[in-house]
């Protein structure tokens, strides 16, 4: 066996060369590739890592601000209510207090019509029972009515105050009849109340259709009614006073 | 037809004192097509590759893979060796299949210089890995006694890489030229093709081996690392 030396160096150093050769023009080249292209990629996987990052942050942001604009709307929604609520309870109270009043005025006017339709029943029911007085007395003699009704007059100064008769005997006596009466009556009737209330001067005669039957005695300073018309005033306020009593 | 033997080799030239042989010749040739052929693949790299560029990435990635499996260890410092030795024994042991061309790995000188480099580098690496006297004192593992064992392994093992390469391909070689001087032309065509698959394997399992030696020498700077 035999072995050529300069053929084992001269081998030895090509492969050293070879290694020099492929490290500088193979490996360098392709492992600085790999790493490039790894950096690249790194790079990219960092620009999504930021972009994703800066994503994130930024959908927190819209987040926040959706989140404000939220809360902003159910302020403001809040606020619209309570502005609503408190509109509404002030219309209805506002309602309210126009149907109380309405309703007092409608039984106000209610009560007005009431009381004209009152007063209206009370003046036809005066001249309807007038009427029928003065029918019911058309079937009596006037002249058994007009003494009843003098003797009634009599009857009743006697009864009053002598202050009342002397007040009706110093003034200007006027007496009121429903019908005109004849001269010998004024003189009959001017007697009696001479006799009835002393120190009278002559008192002055007059008609008043209203008093159906009766007589009634005025002065400046009294009035003595003693009349069907004042019987019938007095009946319908006695039935007034009733009535008034019984509503309440 | 005379067979030459396979521990014989021709001188083609001498210059000076130097004779040039046939593998030495087939070496450089071999080293140019590499070195032109790398040189050319690699001017114009980018980051979306070519194909080219791509298997480049594969070949060279897939030697790193190897390397930090095998040495648990980071690839760069020994990537240009070993990928030097695996691709350098594999394109020579193919380059027997072109006509009139025996393999530089069939002759001992060069299996002997490639056996030499990875003992040297085993040397290099591990006194770099762990300094001088800590390298010295590896020799010294597990116990005193270990020592002739051991330095006479890391002889042996070198020794066993040349006869190893040597062997397998000087065979195969010598094989072919024997059933061709037989046989005629395509009958050693089958032979030719599982010399192919011993040319890959042989070519893989000399890089597997240094890989082995060299990681077994800074083994110990590699685990501290690991630790760290």
């Amino acid at each position: 066996m035999h072995i050529n030396w300069w053929t084992l160096a001269l081998q030895t150093i090509n492969v050293l060369v070879l290694v020099w050769l492929l490290s500088r023009f193979l490996y360098t080249p392709v492992l600085a590739a790999i790493a490039a292209r790894q950096a690249a990629a790194d790079k990219l996987l960092a620009d999504a890592e930021a972009a994703r990052v800066a994503a994130t942050a930024q959908e927190a942001t819209l987040k926040a601000r959706t989140d404000a604009f939220a809360a902003d709307a159910e302020r403001r929604r809040a606020e619209v209510q309570a502005g609503a609520d408190a509109d509404r309870a002030r219309l209805l109270d506002q309602a309210k207090q126009e149907v109380a009043d309405l309703h007092k005025e409608a039984e106000s006017a209610a009560g007005e019509e009431r009381k004209k339709a009152q007063a209206t029943l009370e003046v036809d029911a005066a001249t309807l029972a007038g009427q029928m007085a003065a029918k019911l007395l058309d079937r009596l003699p006037g002249d058994i009515t007009t003494e009843a009704m003098f003797r009634a007059l009599v009857d009743r100064l006697a009864t009053l105050l002598k202050e009342e008769r002397d007040r009706l005997a110093t003034g200007s006596l006027q007496v009121i009849t429903p019908g005109t009466l004849s001269d010998q009556d004024r003189a009959r009737f001017g007697f009696a109340l001479a006799a009835a209330l002393p120190g009278l001067t002559a008192p002055v005669f007059a008609v008043d259709p209203e008093l159906i039957a009766g007589f009634e005695l005025r002065t400046p300073q009294m009035v003595l009614r003693n009349s069907w018309r004042a019987d019938l005033d007095d009946l319908l306020h006695a039935l007034r006073e009733d009535a008034h009593a019984r509503t309440g | 037809m005379k067979i030459a033997s396979p521990l014989i080799t021709h001188t083609l030239f001498t210059l000076g004192p130097v004779p040039i042989t046939t593998p030495v010749v087939t070496t450089w040739a071999i080293m140019a097509v590499l070195t032109l052929g790398a040189w050319a693949a690699t001017r114009r790299l980018a980051l979306r590759p070519s194909r080219l560029q791509a298997g480049l990435e594969v070949i060279v990635d897939m030697i790193s893979g190897q390397i930090r499996e095998t040495m648990d260890a980071p690839p760069a410092p020994y990537l240009p060796l070993i990928g030097t030795l695996f691709i350098f024994v594999l394109v020579a042991n193919w380059s027997s299949l072109i006509p009139g061309v025996e393999p530089p790995t069939a002759a001992l000188e060069t299996d002997a210089a490639l056996a030499l480099i990875v003992f040297g580098a085993t040397i290099f690496f591990g006194v770099r890995a762990v300094g001088p006297g800590h390298y010295l004192l590896t020799f010294a593992q597990p116990s005193l006694f270990m020592v002739p064992l051991n330095v006479v392994e890391l002889f042996t093992r070198s020794f066993s890489l040349t006869v190893r390469l040597f062997g397998n391909v000087m065979s195969g070689v010598f094989m072919i030229g024997i059933v061709l001087s037989l046989a005629g032309l395509l009958v050693p065509i089958p032979l030719m093709a599982l010399e192919l698959l011993t040319g890959a394997v042989q070519a893989y399992i000399f890089g597997a081996l240094a890989m082995v030696f060299i990681g077994s020498a800074i083994g110990e700077a590699s685990q501290r690392e690991a630790k760290t």
